[in-house]
């Protein structure tokens, strides 16, 4: 199983790893190993060269590209083919899609980056004070953590991002981790469970370490493993949320676009019939 | 069996209570309430006052929040104040979100089942690499861009299925014509949502077939002389089915999500797009209802998991 998974984990890993490096508490040799490893398997390598591209790409280009700019409605350019100009064409409001993409791609990957941290932090927290205290504490724990499971998270969502007067990709980001970091955090919680139990912590116990220290220092690298596999699926997963939301029409505003704002401009019908060059988006 | 049963219901109920009081609590956050629709310019706004303290709306929020339980357990949701019409009667639409979850549902295992036990058992051949290709895919494809393509394909392109509504107008219900317009605009949202929804089940299915393949009572059976499709169907598949019922549950839930997205994209009258309209609309008690409802729904879907679970499971009932 762990050899089938490898060639998607391993390409996604790689997204956490080129993200962010520094806020994992991973060892060096852990890291040397990885590179190894990925530079023997082709697949892997290739994978991560062109991830690395796409997101230079498209920081670097977002750079030089002014989002203001880019969403000013042009009503002399409405629904152009592509042409030299507007290398993607224009949607219903004279817009550069080729400029959108880009910026969209900018908006949606940082709320995915964003979000994973910030689910990632609190359920790392949360699973491991609950599994390594045990007990009582892990009970209470997982009683609140049962409730937030049985929300229905899409509703929720919406509902808040509704309530929220004035939002922007940090609020925004603040409503989605609030409600998606159980998984990171039962999982956690599990291996944490197993760990107390093995010699080392009971060594480092009756070495009068404090329960901090062997929490952080010394349980969590043991699962840094499982930690950075789930985060890497998580940042997956909830890219695809914040499209499916800017889709329905709860994510941002057309003026910040994202990845599902583009998408829903092709669900019209009459775009999806004659303009393919908005449905074209589609194949992202 | 019992016992763990009514432990496992009687664990709800501190459950659905704070369901329902977040649920208020979103519900007093919303601007307007219940007299908001009513305001015309006749009307004075010393009596629109009158009525809000006749109605309770100024009584503090414990107050309230007890007395519109109490109105839930009436059945009375409220009034839309979109459609002026108790929400009770709005959410009739609720049969047609569940025939299309319950005929996605249908679709997931009639495809996740086969995929899963022929790559779990030829694994490793290409047979098994297709399936598991297919799976990756299905995992990075967000549902609604999936929705759309089938849409654009099946729909626009080809014209093979209705791309809108829940039934062609002009058929009389009841009649069998009616069912086959009924079927045939379900079918293309429900297969979009099988098609993606289902790749986890065969991953599940894969894996615990590859696993229990491995384990000693296989190398037992084989010993005694089973011959091989009896240790695949009766020996290694029944052990493999346990995750796979206890997921049922959780299944379900997660359809309640998708059900929104799918029914955006097909136009389809369910109870998802419901809310994405009042939400729209700012109706806020049919938006309270609606996360009631699909809260209450989830609930039960996690219950039905652990009932199922503790059903092919004996092990789970001890504690």
């Amino acid at each position: 199983m762990e050899k089938d998974k490898s060639v998607t984990a391993q390409n996604e890993q790689v997204v956490v790893e080129t993200a962010d490096v520094s806020s994992k508490e991973e060892n060096p040799t852990g890291l040397r190993i990885l590179w190894r490893e990925i530079v023997r398997d082709k697949t892997a390598f290739v994978s991560l060269i062109f991830l690395i591209l796409i997101t230079t790409f498209v920081y670097g280009i977002s750079f030089i590209l002014k989002q203001d700019e880019i969403v000013t409605v042009d009503l002399f350019s409405i629904h152009q083919a592509p042409n030299s100009e507007f290398w993607l064409g224009t949607d219903y409001g004279g817009r550069d899609i080729f400029g959108q993409l880009i910026i969209g791609t900018r908006n949606s990957l940082s709320i995915g980056i964003l979000v994973t941290l910030m689910t990632g932090v609190i359920g790392i927290i949360f699973g491991l004070v609950a599994g390594y205290f045990g007990g009582q504490v892990d009970n209470i724990l997982m009683r609140i953590l049962d409730f937030f499971m049985i929300l229905p998270f899409l509703m929720i969502v919406i509902v808040f991002v509704a309530i929220v007067p004035k939002y922007t990709i940090v609020s925004f980001s603040l409503i989605m981790t609030a409600f998606l970091w159980m998984g990171i955090a039962r999982l956690i919680r599990s291996k944490a469970l197993a760990e107390r139990e093995l010699d080392y912590v009971q060594a480092s116990k009756t070495l009068g370490s404090s329960n901090l220290k062997i929490m952080f220092t010394q349980v969590l690298p043991n699962l840094s493993s499982i930690i950075i596999v789930n985060m890497t699926l998580n940042l997956a997963a909830n890219i695809g949320l914040e499209s499916g939301l800017s889709f329905l029409g709860f994510g941002f505003p057309e003026s910040t676009p994202s990845l599902g704002t583009l998408l829903s401009y092709a669900t019209n019908p009459q775009t999806l019939e004659y303009r393919w060059w908005i449905g074209c988006l589609l194949q992202f | 069996m019992w016992k763990f049963t009514v432990r496992r219901i009687l664990i709800m109920i501190p459950q659905i209570i704070l369901l329902s009081v977040l649920v208020f609590l979103m519900a007093k956050a919303m601007p307007g309430d219940a007299l908001s629709g009513l305001i015309d310019p006749n009307v004075d706004p010393e009596r629109l006052e009158e009525l809000r303290e006749k109605m309770g709306l100024n009584d503090p929020w414990y107050v309230q929040y007890v007395d519109w339980v109490k109105n839930l357990f009436h059945g009375d949701l409220g009034t839309s104040f979109r459609y002026k019409m108790p929400v009770t009667e709005l959410i009739g639409r609720i049969v047609n979100t569940f025939w299309l979850s319950l005929l996605s549902l249908l679709l997931i295992y009639l495809i996740s089942i086969p995929l899963g036990i022929i790559s779990g058992r030829y694994h490793d051949t290409w047979i098994d690499r297709a399936i598991t290709g297919y799976t990756y895919i299905g995992f990075a494809t967000p549902l609604f861009i999936f929705g759309l393509v089938m849409l654009w394909f099946f729909g626009f392109s080809l014209g093979l299925f209705p791309t809108g509504g829940s039934v062609s107008p002009g058929l009389t219900p009841g009649t069998f014509e009616y069912f086959l317009s009924k079927i045939n605009h379900l079918l293309l949202p429900a297969l979009s949502i099988a098609l993606i929804a289902t790749v986890g089940t065969v991953q599940y299915l894969r894996n615990e077939i590859i696993d229990t393949k491995q384990k000693d009572f296989i190398l037992t059976a084989r010993a005694k002389g089973a011959s091989e499709s009896r240790v695949y169907n009766r020996h290694i598949f029944r052990n493999s089915l346990l995750p796979i019922a206890a997921f049922f549950g959780y299944e379900l839930t997660g359809l309640i999500g998708g059900t929104v997205f799918i029914e955006k994209i097909f136009g389809y009258p369910g109870m998802g797009q419901l809310f994405l309209e009042s939400i729209t609309t700012r109706d806020y008690t049919v938006v309270t209802s609606l996360v009631l409802l699909y809260g209450c729904a989830t609930i039960i879907g996690a219950l039905l998991s652990d009932i199922i679970l503790s059903l092919v499971d004996p092990r789970i009932r001890i504690k």
